[in-house]
């Protein structure tokens, strides 16, 4: 990945960029100083002052070189850092102040010190100063723009890749589970049928037959339900309405509570979901069935599935518990777990408190905009 | 002679399936076989047979799919679904497209030839609905004192005795109202045994109501455990919830 270097501070290059414009002001100024003498001339009986006074309506001496540098450096400085500062409005009042504040400092230079400055000079250094600050202003926002994005494209780079190392983790433990399911179930079951199958060889007779059958039976039985738990077989025969039908069917029967599944989906709706969204979706409402039966103490669960406007959402209520704020701490890991989960997808899921704080809603929202009447992806 | 179609695309399954129905039925049977959906769909209506019997998980269409289109052209086709899944959720899901005029079955591919042969006589020859007793949810393990009524037959009794009409029994039990009428007939001709038609001509109008004779002859019996009916009560409750959503409030 490129690294993109973070913005610099700007403070020098606005000295920088003043200096540059106090000297180009002063050069003007100094160009047209006869100018400036001129119109002082003119205007001297109109403004008063005391040249006026004393009518000799002469033109007066120029202030000295330094004093203009000077000058001219504080007015550009004062731009410069305005037109960088500031945003638009804010910048055109300041951009008006520093002209007034301008002349009024001419003003008293001529007044008491019966000498004119370059008013040009410095209306160009006001100017020069603040062009170059909105110049600066908008490079430097737009370098910092592409810095933020950086920095989050860093970030999310690294969620991605904590999420990846999640769900390898989750991935190794459920091979872990399924590695003991066969060890504990099938394995011993095929160890019996052996020592069942010796006997028979050395006495055949119908009983270690009969015995053999029944072991093979009861091996078959676990087999399935070793599968059953990798990967329902409703999902896949029945699809998604079913499969959470059967799962909260299950988890009612284990946990004792009474649940209801209610669909406005039709098989057309269903068909628009991929298989593997159909899983996660499938694995987001075990999961939220899970909790329920762990931690919600709930009697009953109402689930329900609809679309409204292009969105597909899956809601699982109960009149448990509701959310407990103290047990966050391993809470949060399965939350934080099945947001990842969600995001792989493009889902989000929320929970939702019941009201009176009674029962949890958890609410998985999936936007189906732009699939339209696509039915391709239902392999 | 009657004619079987079995749908089933492992082929060892569908040999074993056809030789006993060959061997184990009287006539025997004419078999007809198709190696999937499709090809089951196509054959169903070709040669027009007296049952089918269903696999589940076929490649491209599967049974569930298959008996669709075939209870849309043949209502009244039996069809006996022979799977290796046991969870109810399929039976429901059956339940969902059976219609009201057929009588189907779901037998399990883990169990006996005999269970198997049971559950065809069963469709062919009685127009019972038969569903695998492991599938079925968890009513059926009350046991039942007397032995001369079966799983199913005990459990159509409870319904009755509860007050559930056809149609909610249709809808609990996964089968079909002709199918629940079908199991009524076989549970009073058990009970109240002798024919009331010939009462009915005399008195030129029903005497008996036949449910409540049934709950009546089954009280009376003691077939009925009294005790049990609060347990009864809470699991039709349940039910009433899981299929409508519909809490019963007031009755504490």
């Amino acid at each position: 990945m490129t690294s993109i270097a973070p913005a610099r501070s700007p403070w020098v290059l606005i000295c920088l960029i003043a200096a540059y414009g106090a000297a180009i002001a002063w050069l003007i100024g100094a160009q047209f100083s006869e100018l400036d003498r001129e119109m002082y001339r003119i205007l001297a009986p109109a403004l008063g002052g005391p040249l006026a006074q004393v009518g000799r309506a002469e033109a007066p001496s120029a202030i000295s070189p330094v004093a203009e540098s000077i000058l001219l450096l504080i007015f550009s400085l004062a731009a410069t850092f305005t037109g960088f500062r500031l945003p638009r409005i804010p910048r055109l009042l300041a951009f008006y102040q520093l002209l007034l504040l301008s002349l009024l400092v001419q003003w008293v230079i001529w007044r008491f010190a019966e000498q004119v400055t370059h008013p040009l000079g410095h209306l160009a250094a006001i100017l020069e100063g603040c062009l170059a600050g909105y110049i600066l202003r908008q490079s430097y926002l737009s370098q910092r723009k592409a810095h933020s994005q950086y920095c989050e494209l860093l970030l999310r780079n690294r969620e991605l890749q904590e999420t990846k190392l999640q769900l390898v983790k989750q991935d190794e433990i459920e091979r872990r589970t399924l590695a003991g399911d066969l060890h504990d179930q099938v394995l011993n079951d095929l160890k019996a049928i052996g020592h069942q199958f010796e006997s028979y060889r050395a006495s055949p007779d119908d009983q270690a037959a009969q015995a053999i059958g029944t072991l093979l039976k009861q091996s078959m039985v676990e087999i399935r339900e070793v599968m059953e738990s990798l990967f329902p077989s409703a999902l896949e025969n029945l699809g998604l309405v079913a499969a959470i039908r059967e799962c909260l069917k299950r988890a009612s029967e284990r946990a004792g509570f009474k649940a209801h599944v209610e669909s406005e989906l039709s098989r057309k709706d269903l068909k628009i979901l991929s298989m593997v969204e159909q899983s996660l979706l499938y694995r987001l409402v075990q999961e939220s069935v899970t909790n329920i039966v762990k931690h919600a103490r709930a009697t009953t669960v109402r689930t329900s599935l609809s679309i409204h406007d292009q969105e597909l959402f899956i809601r699982v209520s109960d009149n448990g518990r509701g959310f407990d704020q103290t047990c966050t701490g391993s809470n949060s890991r399965g939350m934080r777990y099945m947001r990842q989960r969600a995001d792989l997808i493009g889902a989000t899921i929320a929970w939702i408190p019941g009201e009176g704080n009674q029962g949890t809603t958890v609410e998985i929202r999936l936007a189906l905009s732009g699939r339209g009447n696509e039915q391709s992806s239902g392999s | 002679m009657s004619r079987v179609l079995v749908v089933e695309d492992v082929v060892g399954l569908r040999e074993h399936v056809s030789r006993l129905l060959k061997e184990r039925f009287p006539g025997p049977p004419e078999v007809i076989e198709a190696r999937d959906g499709s090809e089951g769909v196509k054959l169903a209506r070709e040669s027009r047979p007296d049952m089918i019997i269903m696999d589940i998980s076929m490649p491209d269409m599967t049974g569930i799919e298959a008996a669709e289109q075939i209870w849309s052209d043949q209502p009244r086709m039996k069809i006996l679904f022979w799977s290796q899944y046991h969870r109810e959720v399929y039976l429901r899901e059956l339940g969902k497209i059976v219609p009201d005029e057929a009588i189907h079955g779901y037998a399990l591919k883990s169990e006996s030839d005999d269970k198997l042969v049971y559950a065809i006589t069963s469709l062919l020859v009685h127009d019972n609905p038969y569903i695998d007793p492991l599938v079925r949810g968890v009513q059926s393990r009350l046991q039942c004192k007397d032995q001369s009524l079966t799983d199913v037959e005990y459990e159509t009794l409870l319904d009755v005795a509860m007050g559930l009409t056809d149609r909610a029994m249709a809808l609990r039990r996964h089968i079909s109202v002709r199918g629940v009428q079908s199991r009524l007939l076989m549970l009073s001709s058990k009970l109240t045994g002798t024919d009331d038609s010939e009462l009915k001509k005399l008195a030129g109008m029903e005497v008996y109501n036949p449910r409540m004779r049934l709950v009546f002859e089954a009280l009376k019996r003691g077939l009925i455990d009294v005790d049990k009916l609060e347990s009864l009560d809470k699991d039709a409750d349940r039910w009433v919830f899981e299929e409508f959503g519909h809490e019963r409030t007031g009755s504490d």
